[in-house]
Formats: C-alpha cells, sequence, structure tokens
C-alpha cells in the first residue's frame, strides 16, 4: 500500500472518497499530461514562443511554424503518448496474466526479439545504411527493418504458447522459457554483429536505442489503433485481472478461465509492443515500471490501475523524450537511455520509501 | 443439494489421487473431510467446481450438472477458499466485492455495494474495510477470504484447512461463523481441516478419505476409535469431556 492512501484510511473515510482520490489521480495525471504534451511541442531550436505555438495548434500560424509543429514535433509528441500508454497498458497486463511483479512484454523476448530481427534486416537482408555527419548513420530501408523486427519480436511469444499447447505449463516457466528465448536471440544478434562491417554494427546499435522521431503520421496512426483496442480489450478484462491477482484457483473459483483468458492476454500484450518497439525501437522500462510506480499510489484494482498507468507511461515517455531533445541539443540522446535514467531513481525511491512505511 | 457420483482424478496418466469418489449433502450441512496428508482431500473439492477437471464423474448442484455449466455460472453456484490465500494490494472492501465478480457485467450494481456491506457488517469486518490485504493478521484475512466467498452466494461452500494459521481463539471463532452460516443461509458447506476436535464440535458430517476413495460417512458417531486407528494408522481414545465429544491420541 501506499503512503498517502494510508493517512486516508486512517482517517476513517468512506469507500466512496477513497474511490473518488483515484479517479482525481487519474485526472491530474491527464491533466499534467497535456501540460507536458505542450511543453514538449513548444520546446525545441526552431525558437517558436508558447504563443506562437498555441495559435498554431488552433490554426492560426504561420506556414514555418505550421511545418515544425505538425510535420515534426506533434508526431513525436504522439508518439511517445501512444508507446507510453501501450508499454505500461500491456506491461500492467501481464504482471497481472503472468502473477509476477517481473513481467512485461519484454519478459517473453519482445524487445530481444525485436533487436535480432532489425540486425537480420540490416546486417543480411541489407535494408541499407548511408553514413551522415550528424545523425552517425541513417537506414535506407525502415519498413523493411520494422517488419523484420515486428515478425522476430512476436516468434518468442508464440514459440512460448506454442509449448504451452504440448504440455500446460506454470507462468513461471512461460516467464523463465521468454528469458531463455531473449537469451538465444541476444546471441544471434551478437553473432550477427561480429561478422558485419562497422557501418551496419552501427547502424543496429543506433536502431535498438530507440527513437521517437522515427514514426511520421501513418505509423502513428497504426500504433494508436493497436494500442486502442489493446487497451479497451484490457479494460473490458478488468474484473478478471483483479480476480488473477487473487491466485490462479481463487481466479477459477470466482469463474474466470483463467488459461484461455492469459494466451489471448499474452498475444495481444506482445503484438502490442511489438509494433511499438519495431517502429521506434527498444524502450524498456516504461512498461515495467510505470503499473509499479501507480500501484503503489492507487492500489492493485485494475479499474484505475489500467488507466493510470497508461497516463504515467505516456507522461514518462513525454518528459523523457523532452529531457532527450533538450538536455545537450542539438544532439537527441537516446530514448531508452534517459528513461532508465529517470525511472530507475523514481522506482528506487518508491521502493524504499513503500518499505519504510511498515 | 449437491450429488457426487463416480469422481476420478489422476494427475497424469498414471498418478491416481481420487477414485469413485460418491456423496451426497444438503443444504444446512457441515461436512468435515478427513484424512491423511496426500489422501486427497484438497483435490476432492477442487474438483467438485472444476478448479482442477476430473476426467470421470459428475457433479450435480441444485439439480444442475456442473460439466455442462460455463465458469461463471459455476462461480453463482459454488465459492472457494484456498489454503494459501495471496495478499494482493487490495483494501479489503475490494477484496469482498471481487465476491461478486460472477455476477457483475461490467460495473458493481448498488446491489452488488449492499452486499459487499452487509457481509461486511455481519463478518465484523466494517471498521477495516479500507485496510489493505497485506496490512492484515492471519485471522483477519481468513475472515476477509470468507466474506468473499459468501459475497458469491453459493449454495455449496468449499474451505480448503480455513484454520491452520490461526491461532486457538480465532479458530473456534471462524469455524463458529461458518457453522453458523451454514444454519442461517441454508446452504452446504464442505471443509478440509486436520484438528478432529475443531471438527467434531463444530461440524454435523464426517467423510473420511483414504486410499483415494471416501472411506465412511456419516454422523458423529463415524467418528470413532476404529476408524481413525485405520485413516491415520494411530490409536486414539474418544471421551466425553464437559459434554464434548473429544479425540485424545494415545502414544508412547
Amino acid at each position: 500500500m501506499t503512503a498517502p492512501m494510508h493517512k486516508l484510511a486512517k482517517k476513517n473515510l468512506t469507500y466512496s472518497a477513497y474511490i473518488r482520490f483515484k479517479i482525481s489521480v487519474i485526472i491530474l495525471l491527464g491533466i499534467i499530461c497535456i501540460f507536458a504534451a505542450f511543453v514538449a511541442i513548444a520546446a525545441g531550436s526552431a525558437g517558436l514562443s508558447p504563443k506562437e505555438v498555441a495559435l498554431t495548434l488552433i490554426g492560426h500560424g504561420t506556414k514555418q511554424s505550421e511545418t515544425v509543429i505538425f510535420n515534426i514535433r506533434l508526431p513525436r509528441v504522439v508518439t511517445a503518448i501512444v508507446a507510453g500508454i501501450g508499454l505500461a497498458t500491456t506491461g500492467c497486463a501481464m504482471q497481472s496474466l503472468l502473477r509476477n511483479p517481473l513481467a512485461s512484454a519484454s519478459t517473453l523476448g519482445v524487445s530481444q526479439g525485436a533487436a535480432f530481427g532489425a540486425s537480420f534486416a540490416i546486417v543480411v537482408l541489407g535494408a541499407g545504411v548511408q553514413s551522415q555527419t550528424l545523425d552517425g548513420v541513417t537506414i535506407m530501408n525502415p519498413y523493411l527493418v520494422s517488419i523484420c523486427a515486428f515478425v522476430c519480436s512476436m516468434l518468442s511469444t508464440l514459440v512460448v504458447l506454442g509449448l504451452s499447447r504440448f504440455k500446460k505449463i506454470t507462468p513461471e516457466a512461460m516467464v523463465l522459457s521468454g528469458v531463455a528465448l531473449s537469451a538465444l536471440f541476444s546471441g544471434g544478434t551478437t553473432l550477427m554483429q561480429y561478422f558485419a562491417d562497422d557501418v551496419k554494427v552501427a547502424a543496429v546499435v543506433f536502431w535498438t536505442f530507440g527513437d521517437l522521431g522515427r514514426a511520421s503520421w501513418r505509423e502513428v496512426t497504426i500504433m494508436a489503433i493497436v494500442t486502442l483496442i489493446s487497451f479497451v480489450y484490457f479494460m473490458f478484462n478488468r474484473w478478471n485481472y483483479n480476480a488473477m491477482q487473487s491466485g490462479e484457483n481463487t481466479a477459477k473459483g470466482l469463474g474466470v478461465n483463467v488459461d484461455s483468458m492469459r494466451i489471448v492476454g499474452m498475444v495481444i500484450c506482445s503484438f502490442t509492443a511489438s509494433v511499438i518497439v519495431s517502429f521506434v525501437g527498444i524502450i524498456n522500462f516504461i512498461g515495467l515500471i510505470s503499473p509499479h510506480v501507480m500501484r503503489r499510489i492507487i492500489g492493485g484494482d485494475h479499474r484505475y490501475l489500467l488507466p493510470a498507468s497508461a497516463l504515467a507511461g505516456a507522461l514518462m515517455l513525454l518528459l523523457s523524450d523532452t529531457l532527450a531533445r533538450l538536455a545537450v541539443a542539438p544532439v537527441i540522446l537516446p530514448i531508452g537511455a534517459i528513461t532508465s535514467f529517470l525511472g530507475a531513481p523514481l522506482f528506487l525511491y518508491l521502493l524504499f520509501k513503500g518499505v519504510a512505511r511498515k | 443439494m449437491i450429488n457426487v457420483k463416480d469422481l476420478n482424478f489422476s494427475y497424469g496418466k498414471s498418478c491416481r489421487v481420487l477414485s469413485q469418489i460418491a456423496f451426497e449433502a444438503n443444504e444446512g450441512q457441515c461436512i468435515a473431510v478427513l484424512g491423511n496428508n496426500g489422501a486427497g482431500k484438497s483435490t476432492m473439492i477442487k474438483c467438485l467446481n472444476r478448479i482442477l477437471q476430473p476426467q470421470e464423474g459428475t457433479v450435480v448442484v441444485n439439480g444442475r450438472d456442473i460439466q455442462r455449466l460455463k465458469r461463471q455460472k459455476i462461480a453463482q453456484d459454488m465459492a472457494y477458499v484456498a489454503q494459501q490465500n495471496e495478499s494482493a494490494q487490495f483494501t479489503v472492501y475490494d477484496a469482498v466485492l471481487l465476491g461478486r465478480k460472477p455476477y457483475i457485467k461490467l460495473n458493481p450494481t448498488e446491489e452488488d455495494h449492499k452486499i459487499t456491506k452487509d457481509i461486511l457488517k455481519r463478518m465484523g469486518l466494517e471498521s477495516f474495510s479500507l485496510r489493505y490485504l497485506d496490512e492484515l493478521s492471519g485471522g483477519e484475512l481468513q475472515k476477509v477470504m470468507l466474506a468473499r466467498a459468501l459475497a458469491q452466494q453459493p449454495k455449496v461452500l468449499m474451505l480448503d484447512e480455513p484454520t491452520s494459521n490461526l491461532d486457538l481463539k480465532n479458530q473456534y471463532e471462524v469455524l463458529r461463523i461458518i457453522r453458523d452460516i451454514a444454519i442461517e443461509d441454508r446452504i452446504c458447506v464442505i471443509i478440509v481441516i486436520h484438528d478432529l476436535n475443531l471438527a467434531l464440535r463444530y461440524c454435523d458430517r464426517f467423510m473420511f478419505i483414504k486410499d483415494s476413495s471416501v472411506y465412511s460417512l456419516g454422523d458423529i458417531n463415524t467418528v470413532n476409535s476404529e476408524t481413525i486407528s485405520e485413516v491415520y494408522g494411530m490409536n486414539v481414545a474418544i471421551e466425553n469431556i464437559r459434554g464434548y465429544q473429544t479425540v485424545v491420541p494415545i502414544c508412547g
């Protein structure tokens, strides 16, 4: 439980006040997200004032400001929001489905699979790299890379589920199979890099860093549709996830079809995460910690935990990306590193503060 | 109320745990399921509501065959409380409200909230309702799990060692609540239990399980020193102490 809730409970408040607290946290997060999105759109080297940005957003901008905002900054900001929501909600669902606090879509090998697929496309299929002075390298055929990344990131989930058809395996065994397959993919990636030339290795490494600027409106739309569908599915199953939290047998006793729900849920989680990772590269930490942070603030009830985690993920990714762009502008730092730099200390703080309450 | 016929269950192909289990029980009855560790008691109650899928046999509750029902429908008739309970990050109120899961379509109705509140009151948990489960003692947690099962408004309530983590006072209190519920709500309660004296005090039917089958089933006279010596492999005397039948182990 959480420090703020602890105080509320002590005050002997009613259940409806307790629910109102959760709803206000979600609304507050939403407002902060909107504010952070505006800051992210306004921030940058083009020298636009907040007023100009606001005018442009409501359709009264100059041609130059419209180009900067609608073609460059807005897709990037929307990508951060969509990817944050997608990664955080799939992490939240996976933690419940596999009953494992370390679970996120990456646990089943999504990230390592994507890295392997991207390497394969760049090194073996020759998706083409071109040297540039500022960015280092640019990939010529991003679609081929994304498709390979997507196929390989789904592969390990399908292998785990395939294995579970022959023999009924426990959630622990599923997590461990995911770890094993991740190791296999990492090994494959390393081998490919070992035999590839410098430029290609640089391209692979650059791809795995993750970059929200890779997605244009078309990719953003695909990600948004997939994320929306999976979010609706998760919300529809919120009571099932609550039941799963109480143990497998208890969930079955409460009328939940645990086995089929786990399989369908895992496919949806890894599909959503795969789509996101194949478009923007590897962003690991968001899916793991957003649900944990929110669980500490509003508790484990998925009716509120799912939307709260979604907003927390969006906010964290937005802040990380803004920081990545501004810290040593005009160089854009790798987003995966920034999410870890911001997320890890926050997570440790909450973890130890949480322990101290006892 | 509940009618079980020829229930067979095995883990894998060779490890048979239940063989030809058959019994009947009626509303208002509190049945103690007794037997050695590994006799198949817990497995049996999990087979009744298909937490485990029995290979053969039928379970009929209120005239309906459990095999033909969807899980959600089964959960409206039968509630199960596990031996080990996970203390997730839920408040007591939400944990009990979860018992309404088999009836909830998208959101809990006013009635679901009313039932939840009534049960919290009945179990004396009102003052805890906003406490988190991981802050409760073993006895309090056990009562919450029982309250959740009652929120399902079951006809058959199955409890797997409900007193195993409780101190002396809580053991008697929890079992007394369970017996009262069986009588007041006219439901059938099936309890896996190790403490014979607790069972003698609060249950009215006794089922001994030995070698995967029902060894004997009946009223308090079923619990005699011959049966116990056969089932548990231990000599006991059964004496009446202050009006209570009491099992006294005799061993060196």
